[in-house]
């Protein structure tokens, strides 16, 4: 990282960069016996990591995981999609009867086992992409026959593998961005590693473990795009890694703006005059235009959207978009509701694990707070007042960071919409919907708080900063979730 | 061997060991022996309802003062749930041979490694204790004052009013329990996940990781500021 303070590294010309396109350097990047070390440390420290979380969490006490292995053990059982309406009462029983006695419920809430209809056990799953599932019911046939516990925890485990791979893919992005840099190569995985929640998330059963790992790895065939230009090895690691993320969550469908910016950039090579910039803005809002409608309703304007988008929400994306504008314009209603869903979401990302049910010591909500204070005073420093001596793709992939950044902030921020009619939502989007932009966000965070620390302390702040976080990530593991679940009695 | 790995082999032995190594530990006694509260014939029971930790409970001590010492004695105890229909947690026996004066017996049994369920149950116990023994058998339970919330006592079907028996509970705890509950962590689980040293030992692992993370970094940042 400190070259990108220091160090000012010009765009290298091919075989500068040790770009080869032989099927190893393809698959890993690796080039030499220290890249093999740091991945087998850093593979096995997820991977670890990972393995404890799956033990150390007692079944089902992650969001809607009874659903989710629902959905995945339905397709390994009937070897098919299956629909929304779509019921498997014994499996609905099993899987009841293992969360009832793992105390998922609150007590004196015991499910009817033996209902017409099945137990209840959350919402369906069904209604999400089956990609991430259909992956997951590949082992669980293996396990058809084992307790329902011990199935859920081969399910787990394949999260914990696209945890390790995401780890992975943080690191390669890192030795791409910052190849002078070993430390701050080290760092940022390691960064990844120490945000529990995260880490909760990635060791459940959870369609956003998959869209993790897929976002991260188009961020890293996007950040090689924009540093090579167009390469197909690229080009296909964004492309598969975007469409991995759209055949998994519908949410994941915000990342095609940092794909659509890396494409462009890796077009067009150049410093983009500033007319170029008009023109873009005019066709964004061409795009808007062609999309979205402006309407006079009750002596005040409203959004509509026009047909071919609706079209399209219907058939795919199911956001309600014309419900979604209708509300989103009534901005009378909607700007006091932003704040709490910021606090929502600063909240479920942060400090919350499990269904949001287990609490961090809010001295790190303070912590981790004032570092992202700090870290966003040092970036409009950075922005303003020093601006960094890098290369374009550099820049440009710093950028696109950022816009992948904001893009999904704004994203969970407006799903509040469509409101009520009648009454406050209680339901504000979680954290987990932005883990996806996990890895703009610590880069963003550790390039702002080294923009307050002096130069001659640099080297340090990265590490440090990995080590506020190391002592908040083994204070949860060590103390948080043994005093919720076991102390002094197990459950 | 470099000094770091046997380091890492130390700590994981000791982790290791302080995660299988149990002890006993008591828990405060119901009442206090002050007093025969009881007399126990041969082949007659006795009631003792209480409510306590049951999480690896492995036995009781229980007061005693023998009226007559010519033959052994078994005493048997019955640990279930207060509730009627479920089934008996735990059985342990004790044969003695029974001196006049109080006497201390310990009785134990396989630890109560499942949670009770406290959806089908009140968390209240039911101790049955049962005497065998030649006819003439007869022994004194010693016991004290009790609040009837704590517990009550029954024999022939009726209350024996404000006394309990000074039974006191004996738990198994593991060394490492009160760092890292490893034994609630393994409780009620199957197979390997059931054994408490695979939380120490990864946990462990997961330390080691970071420590030596934080080591790496240090010397990195060393380097990269010289």
């Amino acid at each position: 990282m400190a070259s990108i303070v220091d160090q000012r590294r010009k765009t290298k010309d091919e075989g500068d960069s040790g770009i080869s396109f032989r099927l190893s350097s393809f698959v890993v990047g690796l080039s030499s016996a220290t890249d093999w070390r740091t991945l087998g440390w850093l593979a096995g420290f997820a991977l670890l990591q990972g393995l404890l979380l799956l033990v150390l969490m007692p079944p089902w006490q992650h969001y809607d995981e009874p659903t989710h292995f629902e959905y995945a053990a339905l397709i390994a059982r009937y070897h098919g999609v299956p629909g929304p309406q779509m019921q498997d009462i014994e499996l609905k029983r099993t899987i009841a009867d293992s969360a009832y006695r793992y105390r998922l419920w609150g007590a004196g809430h015991q499910p009817d086992l033996f209902s017409a209809a099945g137990p209840f056990i959350g919402y369906s799953q069904a209604v999400h992409p089956p990609l991430y599932y259909a992956l997951l019911a590949l082992p669980l046939r293996l396990v058809s026959g084992f307790p329902i516990e011990w199935q859920l925890l081969v399910a787990r485990f394949c999260s914990v593998l696209f945890y390790t791979l995401t780890i992975l893919a943080a690191w390669r992005f890192a030795a791409t961005l910052v190849p002078d840099e070993p430390l701050a190569q080290m760092c940022i995985p390691l960064l990844m590693l120490c945000v529990p929640g995260y880490s909760d998330l990635m060791s459940a059963v959870n369609n956003d473990v998959l869209v993790n790992f897929a976002a991260t790895s188009m961020l890293l065939g996007c950040v090689l795009l924009l540093r090579d230009g167009i390469r197909w090895p690229w080009l296909l690691l964004a492309s598969l890694a975007l469409i991995c993320a759209l055949l998994t969550k519908r949410t994941a469908v915000v990342l095609v703006v940092p794909y659509l910016l890396s494409i462009v950039w890796a077009v067009y090579r150049e410093q983009v005059a500033r007319r170029a910039w008009w023109a873009g803005l005019l066709v964004l809002l061409v795009l808007g235009a062609i999309a979205v409608r402006l309407e006079a309703r009750n002596g005040s304007f409203v959004l509509l959207p026009h047909g071919w988008l609706q079209a399209l929400d219907t058939s795919y994306l199911r956001l309600n978009i014309a419900a979604w504008l209708l509300s989103f314009s009534d901005w009378q209603r909607a700007l006091p509701l932003y704040g709490s869903a910021a606090e929502v979401l600063f909240t479920s990302f942060w400090l919350r694990l499990g269904w949001s049910h287990i609490q961090v010591p809010l001295f790190w909500g303070w912590c981790i707070g004032g570092l992202l204070v700090l870290a966003g005073i040092g970036l409009l420093l950075r922005l303003f007042f020093r601006p960094l001596e890098l290369a374009l793709w550099e820049q440009r992939a710093l950028w696109m960071l950022g816009v992948a950044l904001l893009v999904a902030t704004l994203s969970a921020m407006l799903r509040m919409h469509p409101l009520p009619a009648t009454y406050t939502p209680s339901f504000l989007t979680g954290g987990r919907y932005t883990f996806f932009v996990l890895l703009p966000l610590l880069w963003l965070l550790a390039l702002g708080l080294q923009a307050l620390v002096p130069q001659r302390w640099q080297p340090h702040s990265l590490p440090v900063l990995v080590g506020i976080f190391m002592l908040f990530t083994l204070n949860i593991w060590f103390w948080t979730v043994p005093a919720f679940y076991y102390w002094p009695n197990p459950l | 061997m470099s000094r770091r790995l046997l380091l890492a082999l130390a700590g994981l032995l000791i982790v290791f060991g302080a995660s299988i190594w149990t002890y006993e530990q008591q828990g405060p006694p119901l009442a206090d022996p002050e007093r025969p509260v009881a007399t126990l014939s041969a082949n007659q029971s006795i009631r003792q309802q209480l409510a306590l930790d049951t999480f690896y409970l492995q036995g009781f001590m229980l007061a005693v003062d023998p009226l007559v010492a010519d033959s052994p004695l078994t005493l048997t105890l019955r640990l279930q749930v207060a509730e009627s229909g479920l089934p008996v947690l735990r059985v342990a026996s004790q044969a003695w041979q029974p001196q006049i004066g109080e006497q201390e017996l310990s009785l134990r049994f396989e630890p109560l490694r499942q949670p009770l369920d406290p959806f089908t149950t009140t968390g209240q116990l039911e101790l049955q204790l049962e005497l065998a023994g030649p006819a003439n058998a007869r022994v004194e339970l010693l016991g004290g004052s009790l609040d009837p919330a704590r517990g009550e006592l029954y024999q022939n079907g009726e209350t024996l009013a404000a006394v309990g028996l000074a039974l006191r509970p004996s738990y198994q705890r593991r060394l490492l329990d009160p760092i890292w509950p490893v034994s609630a962590m393994a409780a009620g689980r199957s197979g390997i996940l059931g054994w408490p040293p695979l939380y120490a030992l990864l946990a462990y692992a997961v330390l080691w990781m970071f420590c030596a993370s934080c080591i790496r970094l240090w010397r990195g940042s060393h380097e990269a500021q010289s």
